[in-house]
């Protein structure tokens, strides 16, 4: 299937609009990007291809983290060297993960229960539901722990601490050692800045997200990075990274420019008028709420892997 | 042409068959559309923002 055989034309602009509205909703709302649920949803709903679907949503996602950052740059919360050090990190793993997509795509089909079927989307489906279910009960198991906290069952301020592994990870003295005075760390190993960046540019490459939910904590907690400068950061990381990667995913024809223009109108309002409802909604039930509609984007996913392979 | 059928020709020609090879323009286009919309998308919340004296929603790109 190419990109001129599914339901992705001019006419179709609204509905693929809507849905970006929809997907933009539910991200802005829970305070997420919401790459990956956009992708897996493409797929089930629209039938998009996966490649596609990712090359796209890698389009919407420079848009949207471009327009982020010129927002966030006015604060001053970035770290223009550690992000700048990261993006080469980044942009290597985003090739991979994009030439392990274009790999996927020329296996062709395989054989499961006697049936042909697409090898990428099987691949695909199932790296989603673990993403998804990954993703799920960590914000479930967060919200539950603020709600218990709130309730006085956990000491208030108790933070969940960093395993030891990971803070040992910043001791670590391999050569060249950096310092990155903006975010107060003196000293600290290229190599961890480029592993981060590769780990979070292979996910973003292969499925189309920003890697935030791995690279947020991941500067956090193996750095040291200070939050604010964390957010900032990141927000330019992921502008020049999903750059590289519609730069990648285009070279390979796998960007669909209506696609990338719907959804980027979609999600522009949507994200915020979802996070306009935000305020209105405690945080833990809006943490505790989009636990669970990764787990409705799993079933989803399963039921179309299902469909695929019994009918 | 509108610009959105103008947009679909150039996708069309954007097949992932083997043996592929991107324009150039289609190229272009791919990154100049998101960072154009997204450059002005934020420069016009900010002004929104510094106008009204507000903070529009904020929004992760996770």
């Amino acid at each position: 299937m190419d990109a001129g055989s599914f339901l992705l034309s001019a006419h179709s602009f609204p509905f693929l609009a809507f849905f970006g509205l929809v997907i933009g909703g539910l991200g802005g709302f829970f305070g997420v990007g919401g790459g990956f649920l956009m992708v897996p949803m493409l797929n089930v709903v629209f039938g998009v291809p996966y490649n596609i679907a990712v090359g796209s949503d890698l389009g919407q996602m420079c848009g949207m983290s471009t327009a982020a950052t010129v927002r966030h740059s006015r604060f001053g919360n970035i770290d223009f060297k550690l992000g700048t050090l990261m993006i080469v990190g980044t942009a290597t793993g985003v090739e991979l993960g994009a030439q392990i997509l274009e790999l996927l795509k020329r296996v062709g089909t395989l054989s499961v229960f006697g049936r042909e079927i697409d090898t990428m989307t099987v691949v695909m489906s199932l790296v989603y539901a673990l993403l998804l279910v990954f993703l799920g009960q960590a914000m479930v198991r967060e919200s539950l722990r603020t709600m218990r906290r709130a309730a006085g069952q956990v000491q208030l301020g108790a933070e969940t601490p960093a395993p030891p592994a990971v803070v040992r990870l910043r001791t670590v003295k391999l050569w060249p050692m950096v310092s990155l005075p903006a975010s107060g760390i003196e000293s600290i190993s290229l190599w961890i800045i480029l592993g981060i960046g590769f780990v979070t540019g292979v996910l973003s490459g292969m499925l189309g997200v920003g890697g935030g939910f791995i690279r947020m904590p991941a500067l956090v907690y193996i750095l040291g990075c200070p939050t604010v400068v964390a957010v900032g950061t990141d927000l330019f990381e992921i502008m020049f990274s999903s750059a590289y990667g519609v730069l990648t995913h285009a070279h390979k024809g796998n960007v669909h420019l209506v696609l990338v223009l719907a959804l980027l109108v979609g999600t522009t309002v949507g994200a915020q008028i979802g996070a306009s409802y935000t305020r209105r909604a405690g945080g833990p039930w809006v943490r505790f709420g989009f636990g669970c509609l990764a787990f409705i984007g799993v079933i989803m996913v399963a039921i179309k892997l299902y469909s695929k392979l019994f009918h | 042409m509108d610009f959105l059928g103008w947009l679909q020709n150039l996708g069309n020609d954007a097949s992932p068959a083997p043996g592929f090879q991107a324009q150039p323009l289609y190229l272009a286009v791919s990154i100049a559309l998101p960072v154009a919309m997204g450059l002005f998308v934020g420069f016009a919340l900010r002004l929104l923002e510094r106008i009204f004296d507000v903070e529009l929603g904020k929004r992760g790109v996770h």
